[in-house]
């Protein structure tokens, strides 16, 4: 009985407005205390617990390179590069922002820092030259869940201290998957181009896209170094992600000289309130790991899929349906710490690997991003173009249809997945 | 009260600020001395306990400034006074978390207090834990602040902003 009035509490407390990391700090020290063996202390030495690991100091480290980025006009540079490469195509803009995404993908690993940075520029650039609100948001809050997708990758980083999954591996894996998801959401962004007008630029003189691309070169390196470096094992993704503050913040500072060293505590105060959201609630999330480890989740989930399941791809439609629903009111950090222990027992007995699982678990969940009530994405881009989120979700809806396309793609056919690890031996 | 809470929010906003450039060191010092071959343990235990202490003094920050996420489409429903009154309901139930989380840190601090890092013995692992009663004392401090707002809005009559 307890545990179902423990799921009633969760449910009562989020749709009552109750901030979703105390929901669940409130229901684990709940639940624990109706458990006569363990102290209720256990809940607040797990949160601290649950932050102790290496694998999540390169949280911070990620959104602090991608803030630098924004405050020292990269991002803004990655823009103009990107508005001249694809700008003379028909919706222009928004294929721009679908690039910029995937460039900014490759440095930062966070979505919202993308949805902040290139929505800010992006977004009112949009609406002036005859977009409409919807559109512009739609389509800059879906481009920035290729931030998750294409490596680095912050969930990832997290789903491999879960599992200890080869970071390499589900980066590389996440590599194919995100870029077919830029080039579906290009290909939506070209079809209703053409059928609502969109407006276009004219083509770029070669010499200016050289210009441009001579400005971006080291920007555009950033991707490069970073991923190349955790792939071939030079350093780990935390190292990475501090190395990539560390080049974004020596380009910002003397090379485009676009930012100061007085900036540097205002960027520090944003990483700090943005990181802090969410591994708060990660931190909640480790002590109700702690109940669910006790009413043994994994064998019920395990025993019931045994029993009734025996097809891994249908397995893999109900992760996705599952996450899909749990994307909507959490965080993907969250959301791992809880379930991916509690399924991964039974993917790996249907046969299913450990990174294949990771890949599809995050794609899912950059879902969640663009999705409400908890879109932060959608929720971000909404709020720079003072959109409702009824609203933003029309916009956003027909992107969400080429990222589940591409999803189920690659969660029936792994291969699309595991081209690239198997090509460069990390599989 | 107005007073004291606004001076907390800026100390633990400036010792986020702190911690978390400790933290961006420290793992530099690491990166520096694997290169070098150089062998340096601590670097590892002050970057992981700064990240913590920061994540946790932000996190409070965050309750003062009522930004942790949240599904507002219900709560939304209730302006003016009526909102009012609501906020004192949902301080309240984050008050039912943040004083367990203030006793049962303090409770954990006084367990370990005698304990070292393993790294840098000289430091106790009770400076570590402090951070739990720490936050979950400034959290209810600013929550009664909420609410203390709430209620000065309930009795005047006027519209909570």
């Amino acid at each position: 009985m307890t545990p179902l009035l423990i799921v009633g509490l969760f449910v009562l407390l989020i749709f009552l407005g109750v901030p979703i990391a105390f929901v669940i700090g409130i229901i684990s020290l709940t639940g624990i205390a109706t458990i006569p063996f363990i102290p209720n202390l256990t809940v607040f030495m797990k949160m601290f617990n649950g932050l102790n690991s290496f694998v999540l100091l390169a949280i911070p480290l990620f959104i602090l390179a991608a803030n630098i980025m924004n405050h020292g006009k990269i991002t803004e540079m990655l823009v103009k590069f990107c508005i001249a490469l694809v700008g003379n195509i028909r919706g222009g803009l928004a294929h721009a922002n679908i690039l910029v995404s995937m460039i900014f993908a490759g440095v930062s690993g966070s979505s919202q820092a993308d949805t902040a940075g290139v929505g800010k520029m992006l977004i009112p650039a949009m609406i002036e030259t005859g977009y409409d609100k919807e559109n512009a948001v739609g389509v800059t809050a879906a481009s920035s869940t290729i931030g998750v997708i294409i490596p680095p990758s912050i969930p990832m980083v997290v789903y491999s201290g879960l599992t200890n999954a080869s970071v390499a591996a589900l980066f590389l894996g996440g590599m194919i998957p995100g870029i077919l998801v830029g080039l579906a959401m290009m290909l939506i962004v070209y079809l209703m181009g053409h059928r609502r007008n969109f407006p276009k630029y004219e083509k770029a003189a070669r010499s200016d896209v050289w210009k441009l691309f001579k400005v971006s070169f080291p920007a555009l390196l950033t991707p490069v170094i970073i991923v190349g470096g955790i792939t071939t094992g030079w350093y780990t993704p935390t190292e990475a992600a501090a190395f990539a503050s560390v080049y974004a913040m020596i380009i910002s500072l003397f090379y485009y000289k676009t930012m100061k060293l007085k900036d540097l505590p205002g960027i520090i105060k944003e990483t700090l309130k943005l990181s802090s959201l969410s591994l708060f609630a990660l931190a909640t999330a480790s002590a109700l790991g702690e109940l669910l480890g006790y009413y043994k989740a994994s064998e019920h989930v395990a025993g019931f899929f045994a029993a009734h399941i025996g097809n891994p791809r249908i397995f893999m439609l109900i992760v996705i349906a599952f996450f899909i629903f749990v994307g909507t009111f959490m965080d993907a950090i969250p959301a791992m710490i809880l379930f991916i222990p509690v399924i991964l027992p039974s993917a790996l007995r249907l046969g299913i690997t450990s990174v294949h699982l990771g890949v599809v678990v995050v794609m899912t969940l950059a879902v969640g991003l663009v999705t409400p009530p908890y879109g932060l994405c959608l929720l971000i881009a909404g709020s720079i173009a003072n959109l409702s989120i009824e609203r933003a979700l029309k916009g956003v809806l027909p992107y969400i249809l080429a990222l589940m396309l591409i999803l189920l793609t690659v969660a029936m056919f792994p291969n699309v997945a595991f081209f690239v690890p198997k090509l460069l031996g990390v599989m | 009260m107005k007073k004291l809470i606004k001076t907390l929010v800026r100390l633990q906003e400036t010792l986020g600020m702190l911690l978390l450039s400790v933290f961006f060191l420290a793992i530099l010092v690491q990166i520096a001395a694997r290169y070098l071959a150089i062998p340096l343990l601590w670097t590892e235990e002050v970057a992981n306990y700064t990240f913590i202490w920061a994540v946790f003094m932000g996190a409070s920050v965050m309750v003062h400034n009522k930004a942790h996420f949240a599904f507002t489409f219900f709560s939304d429903k209730f302006q003016g006074r009526k909102g009012a009154f609501y906020d004192v309901f949902l301080s309240t139930v984050l008050i039912s978390f943040t004083i367990p989380m203030t006793l049962y840190g303090t409770t954990v601090v006084r367990e370990f207090w005698d304990y070292n890092w393993i790294t840098l013995p000289w430091v106790k692992m009770g400076y570590t834990w402090l951070c739990l009663p720490i936050t979950g004392g400034a959290m209810t401090l600013y929550l009664a602040g909420h609410i203390i707002e709430d209620i000065r809005v309930l009795a005047s009559g006027e519209a909570a902003s």
